[in-house]
Parts: C-alpha cells; structure tokens; sequence
C-alpha cells in the first residue's frame, strides 16, 4: 500500500545539520497497524510527516500505492491528503469555531463528498464514543475526547491509510487504553494504520512493532 | 443543528473565525470605518455643496445677475445663503443694462426683508419681481401652475412653512401661497416670490396694518437678472455691463460655484489628507494585525493543510476575512458618516459657508461604492502578504512551531 526506500530527512539550523531521519525504509501493507516507538527526538514526527505529505523528505522516495507522492503538485497532494491519507496529531487540532460535529465534517469540503455526511459523521462520532456531544464546542471537550473527536474526523474521508503521531502522549495514562481500542477497532474493520509513540505499552495492540533510534528505523520481532 | 442544511466550507470558517476574534476584528474594522467614512465625508460635501449650486443657479434661471457694487457680497450672501437684506440702486440701470450688446433680457428684482413673519421662526427674504419682463419664475409658473401669479399671490422657497392654498402675512398684508419651490440648499429656500405691484401695495398699506411700517423708495431696484443672446459669451457681456456702468457689479453663477468650491477646497483637501494619512495607517496596521491573527493560528493552519487544504485555499481564507471585515467596517463607516452629516447638515453647511444639498440616490450609490471600494482595496492589499505567508507555510513547519 505504502513504500518509502532510502528516506533521509535533513535539517539545518544555522551552520549545525540534524539528521533527523536517517536512510529508512518501509513497507506497509494494506490491513497493517504498525507502531513506531522511539525516544523523543528520536525522528518519528518526522518521518510520519514525510509520509503524510506535509513535509517533503531529503532524499528517498515514498509510494503510495504505486504512484510517488512527492513528485505531484501540491495541490494533487492536498487532495491526496483529503481522500487517501489521514493525520492524527497529539492535539486534536478541531477548529474552535466550529462544533464537535462540524469538525469531523470539514474535511469532506476538500474532497468534494458531501452526501450524507452528517450521517456519517454521527456514526463516527458514536464509534469514538463521543455520541451526545454533537454540537459542543471543542472547548467542551476533555483532552481524550479531542483526540476521539479528530480520530472520528481522520475517518470521515474513508482514507487508505491513517497516521497517528503519538495521539496518546498529553493524555492521563487511564485514557490511553480506551483510545488504542478505538485504533483496535477501526484496524478490525480493515483500515491500516501507523502509530508513532514514545510510549512502549502500547505493542500489544499492533501486529508489528518497529523501533525508530537516531533516525534509524529497525523491525522487532516480538 | 445536526444536518445538511448547514454547510461548512471556506465561506462559514471565515465568518466563524471573525466572531471568535471579536476586540481585534473590532479595532482593524474601525479602521476600515475611518477609511470609508472620511471619504464618503468628503464626497458627500463636495457632491452636496456642487448639487445645491447647480439646483440652486438653475433655478435662479439667469444667464448674469447685475447688483449694486457696494453690495455685491450683501448680493451673494442672499443667494447662497438666504441672510435677507434689502438693498437697491436706481432703476435707471434696468434700461441700461438692457441696452447693452449681448443682453437679450433683463429683468429686475426687489429683495425686501422681513424682520418677523407669521410664517416662519427664520428671517425671509421677499423676491418681488415684474411679470411683465421676468423670464425666470413665469416659465416655472407655466409648467408647474399653468399660468402666472394672481395678484396677492405668492411663490415660496422649500422651508417656508405652509400649504399652498393657505395665506401668510407679510407687513399686514395677506398673501396666498401659490406654489412652493423645491429645495435649493440656497437663499432660494427661505425666500418668497411676489409681483412687484402687490409689494408695492404692501408696502403703502404697511403703514397703517403694520407693526413696523416699510417704505419702497420709488424707482429703485436691488438687481437686474440678465438673460444673454444665444450668441454671445456670458463673460464678454459680463464685462461690458461692468465697464458701462461702473456702480454695479455683475455677478456669473458660475463665478459662484467657482466661489464655493474654493471655500470648500481647504475643508475638502483636509477630509482628503484624512482619508490618505487614516489609509496609510491603518494599511501597516491591518497587515500587522493579520500577520498577528495568522502566526497565532499557524497551527491551525497546519491542521487545515494536513486535512487537505491547499494553499490556495489558506490564501483565500486570510484575504477573505480581510475582506469581510473591509466590507463590514466600511459599511458602518459609511452609515455613520450618512447619520452625522444628516443629522448635523444646516450645522456643517452653515460653518463651513456652503450651501449643501443632499446627494441624489444615485449620487449617493457612487459615494458608497467609491467608500467601499477604497476599504476592500485597503483590505485586500493589506491581507496579501499575511495571506501569502501563511499560504506558503510548510505544514509540518507549521504544525512544529505551532506546538511549541
Ligand atoms: N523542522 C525542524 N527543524 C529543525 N529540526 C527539526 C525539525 N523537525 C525535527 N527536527 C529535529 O529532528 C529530530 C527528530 O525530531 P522529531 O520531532 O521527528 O522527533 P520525535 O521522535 O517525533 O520526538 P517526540 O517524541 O518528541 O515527538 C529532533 O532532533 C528535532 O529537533
Ligand atoms: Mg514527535
């Protein structure tokens, strides 16, 4: 589904270069959830981001069912970004002017998919459990049922693959449990997904666990 | 709340955006308000002193007007502003000026004063005219009434109180209203038409019917109004009248709107300067504060961006709100500016010694068009970098900084 070869990230900050992501390769197959764990500043964000399209690596290529993500215009990426590929961040990043369930409607305005979406959007918000909360403001919301709220908004666009970069990081660590079952659930009905975190505990709900050290990515076989 | 029917797209962000921010929306859309109401301010000034003169002038229907010299300033005073007065020269000029090449005709008028009228609570300036050579009110009689003045009746000006039908006393006379004016923004306005003989019978019975009795010195006039040959330059004639016949002065309604536009030049040149000075403020400002509103949001932008907003779309959402508040301060700038110089319009005109007549609508249309095109503009330039930035943010940048 997805394959990156040779992925360098470098960063330069004043005369110092940061190798923030060092020569890593990855093949997620559809179906997949894999978690990436690392130390902080170990490149995971980075790497997630190169995968996303919102930041273009050094070198290297990245795939995305055959077609080369980083050689498109930025405006065929953006779309790619609507309908193929979803972001879920440590902050859940809703628009404070819009309702919980505005929210996870918006981002059917750039894929142009409009019918029915409301529906959708409360069979979402239901799936993250966050039924009764529709037209809350974000404000309104705990940390934990921000970040149910933009999983439920990653989904409403029916993407090919979705990106959590460490969304259980800021959270209390009883909430974490009920967020990786909600990635548990989602990854049953056959999404795939890749899940970065500091966090370690969490192996148990992936099939496959990589470790990322210094910008290096290396598989571990449980 | 929960449906199809409200939509979410790049129009409701905007306007949700602009309420969330509501003290700094507030402060950039009084910008765009001074913008916006000192231009329209001025317009309005200019625009309604040039619409007074220009009704006003038609009205007076004449090609030149020909006054005493002493009291050609008295003379101005009157038609622009009303302030009654009576003043005359001998009648023998009527034939003089009427004998002078280019003069095709002449007619004269009597300005009598009015201390006190039933009427008004304003002094009135009496008009009286001669039927028999006027060319200025009998063709506005013919079209408006079908035919002249009857004896004892009267024309008056748009802020003479009364009905046509009804009477006023002037001197212990008893006039019938035949007619009203419309308004001018002039001395027109607070004046009144009558046939020379009727004044002259006012004035005999004056003695024993009034307070205040009031003699008409016999053959005296106050001025002749000139209607020139097709043919001949209004400015030639104007010259020859003034070179045969020293002691009067010949007054050109053009040299008064010429007079009353450079009386309005400094005031007008300052609400200018004002509009110049406020746009050159408020364009760094606004540029600030839009910077200001989208390095805060930059990590919201970043979210829109990873959701799949491309730049165009983070250009387009900046610059509209620019535009909105532009749209929205302007239009309040512009209706403040309407409510001040409604309500305050004798106010303005009589301190800035114009006369002033409120625009037509049309007039006003392109007024507030002008007014709201400055604000968009200023709106729209001053949005283009901030908007442009922020389009340009790498999402990942954006999303980084923005959580630090
Ligand atoms: N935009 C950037 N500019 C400069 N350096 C950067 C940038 N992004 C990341 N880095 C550096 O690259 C390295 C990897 O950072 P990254 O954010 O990817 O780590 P991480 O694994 O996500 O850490 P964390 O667990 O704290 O989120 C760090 O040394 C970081 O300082
Ligand atoms: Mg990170």
């Amino acid at each position: 589904m997805m394959v990156a070869t040779g992925l360098v990230k470098r960063f330069t900050i004043g005369s110092t270069e940061v190798l923030a992501v060092d020569g890593v390769d990855l093949d997620i197959k559809k179906g997949d959830f894999d978690l990436i764990t690392g130390v902080e500043g170990s490149g995971k964000s980075t790497l997630l981001g190169m995968l996303g399209g919102l930041t273009p690596p050094s070198e290297g290529n990245i795939l995305l069912q055959g077609q080369n993500i980083w050689t498109l215009s930025g405006t065929r990426r953006a779309h790619l970004r609507a309908t193929e590929i979803s972001l879920i961040f440590s902050f859940s990043g809703l628009l404070p002017t819009l309702t919980v369930l505005e929210n996870v409607m918006f981002p059917s305005v750039f894929a142009g998919t409009m019918v029915h979406i409301d529906k959708k959007a409360h069979r979402l918000l239901q799936l993250v459990g966050l039924s009764g909360k529709e037209d809350l403001g974000p404000d309104c919301l705990s940390p934990d049922e921000g970040i149910r709220a933009s999983i439920a908004r990653a989904l409403i666009n029916d993407p090919s693959i979705i990106l959590a970069d460490d969304p259980v990081r800021d959270l209390d660590p009883e909430k974490v449990t009920g967020i990786m079952e909600i990635f548990a659930t989602i990854h049953r009905e056959g999404k795939t997904i890749v899940l970065a975190s500091r966090t370690t505990e969490l192996e148990s709900f992936a099939q496959r666990v990589m470790r990322m050290e210094r910008g290096k990515l290396s598989e571990q076989i449980a | 709340m929960s449906g199809m029917g409200k939509s979410i797209g790049l129009g409701s962000l905007t306007w949700n955006n602009l309420r969330n921010r509501p003290y700094r929306n507030i402060a950039t859309m009084l910008c765009f308000a001074f913008i916006a109401g000192s231009l329209i301010s001025a317009h309005f000034l200019v625009g309604g002193a040039t619409n007074s003169l220009h009704s006003g002038l038609s009205r007076i229907g004449a090609d030149l007007l020909v006054v005493p010299r002493e009291y050609s300033a008295t003379a101005e005073a009157v038609i622009l502003k009303g302030q009654p007065s009576t003043f005359v020269f001998d009648s023998s000029h009527l034939e003089e000026v009427a004998r002078i090449q280019g003069v095709d005709r002449a007619a004269p008028q009597l300005y009598i004063q009015t201390l006190s009228a039933s009427c008004c609570s304003i002094p009135v300036q009496l008009i009286a005219y001669d039927p028999a050579r006027d060319f200025t009110i009998t063709p506005w009689l013919e079209s408006r009434l079908g035919g002249p003045l009857a004896k004892d009746e009267i024309i008056i000006g748009s802020r003479i109180i009364g009905n046509v039908g009804e009477t006023l006393l002037f001197y212990g006379h008893e006039f019938t209203i035949a007619g009203r004016l419309e308004p001018t923004g002039m001395g027109l306005d607070s004046s009144v038409f009558l046939r020379m003989e009727d004044a002259a019978v006012m004035a005999e019975e004056s003695r024993t019917k009034a307070a205040e009795a009031i003699s008409l010195p016999a053959n005296q006039i106050s001025s002749v109004l000139i209607m020139v040959d097709p043919d001949s330059d209004p400015s030639e004639v104007a010259a020859r009248i003034q070179a045969t016949i020293p002691d009067v002065r010949v007054i050109a309604p053009n040299y008064l709107i010429m007079k009353v536009t450079d009386q309005l030049e400094a005031t007008t040149h300052l609400l200018y300067l004002a509009t110049i000075s406020v746009t050159l403020i408020a364009l760094p400002l606004i540029a600030v504060i839009s910077s200001m509103v989208a390095s805060e949001r930059r990590r919201d932008i970043g979210v829109l961006r990873a959701l799949g907003a491309s730049r165009p779309f983070i250009f387009r959402l900046i610059f509209l709100e620019s535009i909105s508040l532009a749209v929205i301060g302007g239009l309040i700038g512009i209706f403040t500016s309407f409510v001040i110089i409604f309500s305050f319009q004798d106010l303005i005109a009589a301190s800035l010694q114009i006369p002033f007549l409120w625009p037509s609508p049309e007039e006003l249309l392109v007024a507030t068009g002008m007014a709201l095109l400055l604000a968009i503009t200023v709106g729209g330039v001053s949005s283009l970098y901030p908007a442009y930035r922020s389009s340009m943010l790498e999402p990942y940048e954006a999303i980084r900084r923005g959580e630090i």
